[in-house]
Order: C-alpha cells, then sequence, then structure tokens
C-alpha cells in the first residue's frame, strides 16, 4: 500500500502553492506540519482529486487520482468543510455513506458504530446546525471514516476541539493509522507530536524536512521553529495562541 | 435500495428540508386559491345553474332564436330613426351566458340580439380569416389551416360556459408565472449550496459523488418541481371545479379562447394546456438547476429567472418572423388563450404540428439540452474549475 506523488506542483499566476513534492506515504500517521500559507492545504486538496496539480502526478498503488477507484480508497476531512443544514448527525453520514458506495445495510452498521465512536450517539437524531464546534469535527471525522479507506485525509482536524476532546481523537487516528495512510496536516505540533510515525514539514510549498520524530535532535516544537524563518515563527505562535 | 436511490431520497430532503421551499410555495398556492376564489367572492363570476340545460347543443338558427325569445332587448332609437338595442333584460337565466358570448364576439348589444347562425359563423370565419392573414404564415401553413377548415367547418357546440375546464384553461398562464417564482426559488440551490456550505470537497472526493451524483440531483430537482407544477394546477382547477363543478367538458373551445381554427372541446383543451404545463415545469426545474450550476449562486438564479418574468410582458411583432415563431414558445407566457389564434406549425418527423402539439416536444428537448449543458459544466468544475 503506497502513496506516491512524483514531483506534484500548483501553481496560481505567479504564485507556486506547492512546488514539485516527490513523496512517498506508507501506512501509518502522517503529520504534515507548516504555518499558515505553507501549502498544506493546497497539497491535500490535490492528493483528495478536489484539485487538479499544474504538474506531476499522484497514484495510490499505481491508481491515478483522477480514477473512480482510487477515491473508493479515500477519506477526506476538509479543513473548512460543511454540511447541510436541514440534516441531522445520522442524515449526514448516511447520505455521506451513499455518496461513497456503502450499501445501505452496511452504510446503517457503520453510521451507528461510528456514532458512538465518536460520542455523538445522543444527538444524532439533532440537525447538524444545533451542534457545537466540536461535534461538527467529530461528525466530520466519522464521515472521512465510513468508507474504510486506505488513505485518510485530515486537514486540520483538532480545530475547535477541547483538550479533551482532541487526546482522544488523537487516540483515534493513532488506530486508523494502524491498516491506512493517514495524512494529518496540522499547525499545532502537539497534534502530531504523539501519533504521526513520519513527519513532514512544509514552507513555501516545499517539504523542506521528511523524517520520524526519533529523527529530530531536539524537542519537536522547538525543531520544528527553527525550520522556520522569522516571520513564519511568530505567525505560528500567534496561531498557537 | 441502491445508492442512487439514497442519494435522491435526500436531494429531495435538501430541497424540501429549507423554509424557503415551504414559505414560498404556501405563498404561491395562496396566491393562486385567492386569485380563483376572489373572483367569485368580489362577484366577478357568477354560477348560473341553468347553463347546462343547454349542454350539448349546437348553435344554429333554432338555439338563437330560443334566446331571443329569452331575453326582452331594451330598444333605443337614433337620430336617423333606426332602432337598436342597447341592453337586454334576461327572462330565462338559461340563454344569459349565450347571450353575453354573442355580445363579446358582436362589440353591441343590438348585434348580439340580432346575430344570426349565418352571421354567427361568417364573423367567425372572418375573425379567423384575419388572423391567419396577419399571421406571416407560410404557403404551405395557409394551405394546412384550409385543409383542415375544410374538413371540419366551423360548429360551436353549447355547454355549460362557466365551468371548471375553461376556468382553468384561461388563467393556466398564472399558474406557469407562479410556477417560475417558485422553482426559481427552490431550485436555485441545488448545486450552488454545494459550494455556499463548502460541501462539494467532500461530494467530489467520494465515489459517487461526480458521476451518479448529478442525476439523483437532476432527478430530484426535477421531482420537486413537478410536485411544485402540480400543487400549483390542483390549487388552480381543483378551486375552479369546486365551484363550477365538472360540467361542460363538451363545450367547444371557442367559447373560452374567442374564434380558432384550432378546433376542440374545452376539456380536450384543459388536458392539453395540463400536459404543457407539467412539461414547461419540468423545463422550469431544470433551467433553475443548470443555472444554479453553472453560476454557483443562488442570488444570481433567481435574478435571471426574474428576469425571464418580466420578458414574459413583452411581445415580438408576427412580422419579425422567426423571432416571434421562437418567442411564441417563451414558456412563461404558452399558456394563455392566444396560443390558440397562433397559426404557425412545426415540421416534425414529415409530420406538421401545430404550436400546442409541438409544445410539448420543444421543451421537453430544451430540457435535455439543459440537462447536458448542467452536466458538462458540473463535470468542468469538479476539478478545473476549482
Amino acid at each position: 500500500m503506497e502513496l506516491v506523488l512524483d514531483r506534484v506542483t500548483k501553481q496560481y499566476n505567479s504564485k507556486i502553492a506547492a512546488d514539485r513534492i516527490s513523496v512517498s506515504l506508507k501506512p501509518g500517521v502522517i503529520g504534515l506540519l507548516g504555518a499558515n500559507g505553507a501549502g498544506k492545504t493546497t497539497l491535500m486538496r490535490m492528493i483528495c482529486g478536489v484539485l487538479k496539480p499544474s504538474g506531476g502526478t499522484i497514484s495510490f498503488d499505481g491508481i491515478d487520482v483522477s480514477e473512480e477507484s482510487y477515491r473508493d480508497a479515500l477519506g477526506y476531512l476538509p479543513q473548512d468543510f460543511g454540511y447541510y443544514p436541514s440534516f441531522t448527525g445520522r442524515d449526514f453520514l448516511m447520505y455521506m455513506a451513499a455518496l461513497k458506495g456503502l450499501p445501505k445495510s452496511e452504510a446503517k452498521r457503520k453510521t451507528d458504530e461510528l456514532l458512538k465512536k465518536v460520542n455523538l450517539e445522543q444527538v444524532a437524531g439533532k440537525k447538524i446546525k444545533s451542534y457545537s464546534g466540536g461535534m461538527k469535527q467529530r461528525l466530520g471525522i466519522a464521515q472521512a471514516v465510513l468508507n474504510d479507506p486506505k488513505i485518510i485525509v485530515l486537514d486540520e482536524p483538532t480545530a475547535g476541539l477541547d483538550p479533551k476532546e482532541r487526546v482522544r481523537f488523537r487516540n483515534m487516528i493513532a488506530d486508523l493509522g494502524k491498516d491506512s495512510i493517514v495524512l494529518l496536516s496540522t499547525h499545532i505540533v502537539s497534534d502530531v507530536e504523539h501519533i504521526a510515525d513520519r513527519i513532514l514539514m512544509m514552507q513555501d510549498g516545499r517539504i523542506i524536512w521528511d523524517g520520524t520524530k526519533d529523527e529530530v535532535p531536539e524537542d519537536l516544537e522547538h525543531f520544528y521553529l527553527s525550520r522556520f524563518d522569522d516571520a513564519a515563527v511568530e505567525e505560528t505562535e500567534e496561531a498557537n495562541e | 435500495m441502491s445508492n442512487f436511490g439514497t442519494m435522491y431520497l435526500y436531494e429531495l430532503r435538501k430541497i424540501f428540508g429549507r423554509k424557503l421551499t415551504i414559505i414560498v410555495l404556501s405563498l404561491v398556492t395562496l396566491i393562486m386559491i385567492a386569485m380563483n376564489i376572489g373572483e367569485y367572492v368580489a362577484g366577478e363570476k357568477l354560477i348560473n345553474t341553468k347553463e347546462n340545460d343547454l349542454s350539448g347543443r349546437e348553435v344554429n338558427e333554432t338555439l338563437l332564436n330560443e334566446m331571443r325569445l329569452a331575453v326582452d332587448p331594451k330598444i333605443a332609437t337614433m337620430e336617423d330613426g333606426e332602432t337598436v338595442s342597447i341592453g337586454i333584460s334576461v327572462k330565462d337565466e338559461t340563454y344569459e351566458p349565450l347571450m353575453d358570448y354573442l355580445y363579446m364576439l358582436g362589440g353591441n348589444f343590438d348585434k348580439a340580439y340580432n346575430m344570426t347562425e349565418e352571421k354567427l359563423y361568417s364573423t367567425f370565419d372572418g375573425v379567423i380569416n384575419t388572423d391567419i392573414a396577419e399571421s406571416y404564415l407560410t404557403e404551405n401553413e395557409k394551405a394546412y389551416w384550409a385543409e383542415r377548415r375544410a374538413e371540419n367547418p366551423d360548429r360551436l357546440v353549447y355547454g355549460k360556459l362557466r365551468n371548471g375546464w375553461g376556468d382553468s384553461v384561461t388563467i393556466m398562464y398564472v399558474v406557469s408565472l407562479l410556477t417560475l417564482i417558485s422553482v426559481a426559488a427552490t431550485l436555485s440551490g441545488v448545486f450552488s449550496e454545494e459550494t455556499s456550505l463548502k460541501t462539494d470537497a467532500l461530494v467530489f472526493s467520494s465515489v459517487n459523488g461526480r458521476k451518479k451524483l448529478v442525476y439523483a440531483k437532476i432527478l430530484a430537482g426535477v421531482s420537486a418541481g413537478l410536485a411544485e407544477t402540480l400543487i400549483l394546477l390542483v390549487a388552480c382547477a381543483g378551486t375552479e371545479f369546486a365551484v363550477s363543478g365538472f360540467g361542460g367538458a363538451e363545450t367547444s373551445v371557442q367559447f373560452f379562447v374567442g374564434p380558432t381554427a384550432m378546433d376542440m372541446k374545452i376539456g380536450t383543451a384543459f388536458m392539453w394546456y395540463a400536459f404543457i404545463m407539467l412539461i414547461i415545469g419540468i423545463l422550469l426545474s431544470v433551467m433553475a438547476m443548470c443555472l444554479s450550476q453553472v453560476f454557483r449562486n443562488s442570488i444570481a438564479v433567481v435574478a435571471v429567472m426574474m428576469f425571464m418574468w418580466l420578458l414574459s410582458m413583452f411581445n415580438i411583432p408576427e412580422r419579425l418572423d422567426l423571432l416571434a415563431r421562437i418567442w411564441n414558445f417563451f414558456p412563461v407566457t404558452f399558456l394563455g388563450s392566444w396560443t390558440f389564434t397562433d397559426y404557425h406549425l412545426v415540421p416534425f418527423f414529415g409530420a406538421r404540428l401545430t404550436i400546442i402539439e409541438a409544445a410539448p416536444i420543444v421543451y421537453l428537448c430544451l430540457s435535455v439540452v439543459f440537462i447536458v449543458i448542467a452536466k458538462i459544466s458540473y463535470d468542468k468544475y469538479q476539478v478545473k474549475g476549482r
């Protein structure tokens, strides 16, 4: 099981959001660290096939990103994911299950299982618009893993979560990483510190560091900050605050 | 149930789950009912229970004589000594609607009272001949109508003139106007809301989100649009039938729309108009969804469709030939009484169709074109447009 990015580039007029990124990802949790504007979301959207690269290729076990079977293996939680106001949490998952091609009986079973797992069982019949930010985020995670995906792309999944929920999330993501390629983007170092098997650091559309936590010579946060210039450091601190 | 069925049902839920859908649909339905009932409440329409007595009788000299005996003309003497009828008092209400109709045709009480069978049908012929002459028809079209009229000479069959069939036909264009408003409000967000709600990334990264979903959305939108059209049709015809009853279906359409070479019974005309109205419902629904996909902005869709509503107030002169012929198919204004005097023909696989016969085919073809445009735009938007 391997997700291969080969010289993936995205250019918007004169701005290069992703600059010839080549990387091969295997099962496990891969933390993608970078300041705001580093190109994390652009890269993730290209991996999910919702943004076309200006150059390069993305494939999973030889299947191109544009193919239906690639999407069959994909689970995606966008950074700022939306929902349908008139749907309940259960409706939303059942609808997403249909979009992901799950048979109805399996969709129902997975929906019940995931609602329990993300602790939304009690509010499953309530409309999503009444959910708190954390509850919506948990619902987002649940929809991403409905189809037991082999590639799970989570863009800032811990945003809006309280510390307790964040810990629960980390554990859940760590579990998912046992059988799948989990790409987790964040600018909060502690999110990846505990669970990432591999860490990628991005700046200005490029991967500037690729390694495991064990390869980091010092505290991850200091190491992370030291990789960026002063402006990026300030921006990250502001975001962490 | 397949994924398609589930997606279709949830797409329907999205449409009918919006408060705007329920509010607009309720309002336009109330307007429709109020318009119909209001005419009776205000006394603009009266129910004549004796009308059925003459139902099914051909208008000929015998009937006209009976009518003359049933009314008393108010005679006035003119300056030149000639006497004319300037009004009538009705002795037998059975004949009142026939008198009213002849008044409308003749233009004054005197002509109406003194109308003979020969005068009546020659007036009819005259009006139809003038309409045909002023319609900028081709020689082929003129020959078609001459042949058709020779085969079926104008004969009026009297019936119940205040009936649900006729009242529904003459007000059907209001149903199309209200359907336009209703589908504009309810279907403008079918595609654009995926962008505004930021759900498009989830949709396009799923296995069914790129192909099957577009058809599920279109089918759900068409179902919703058809349901709205049907509700308005029932509100329109239902109130008319409730007040005036189902009698009089055999009455000649000419009693309701004026002299026309498109001879048919009013019941048949109602069936045609109701059928075309449903097809227009499909067309307007598909158009709203296509615009929703192309613009990805609900307000822009509503703006374009309200512009169509304004366009319904314009008319293109017949002398502009092709443009006028196309304009006559404008769906919002098609279902008026004026359509019965549009004698243009549409060639179709060797046959020549009247515009009433051609409209369902034209509208369904246009619907397919809009679906294709929406699908192409949907495919392009998935990756390239983002």
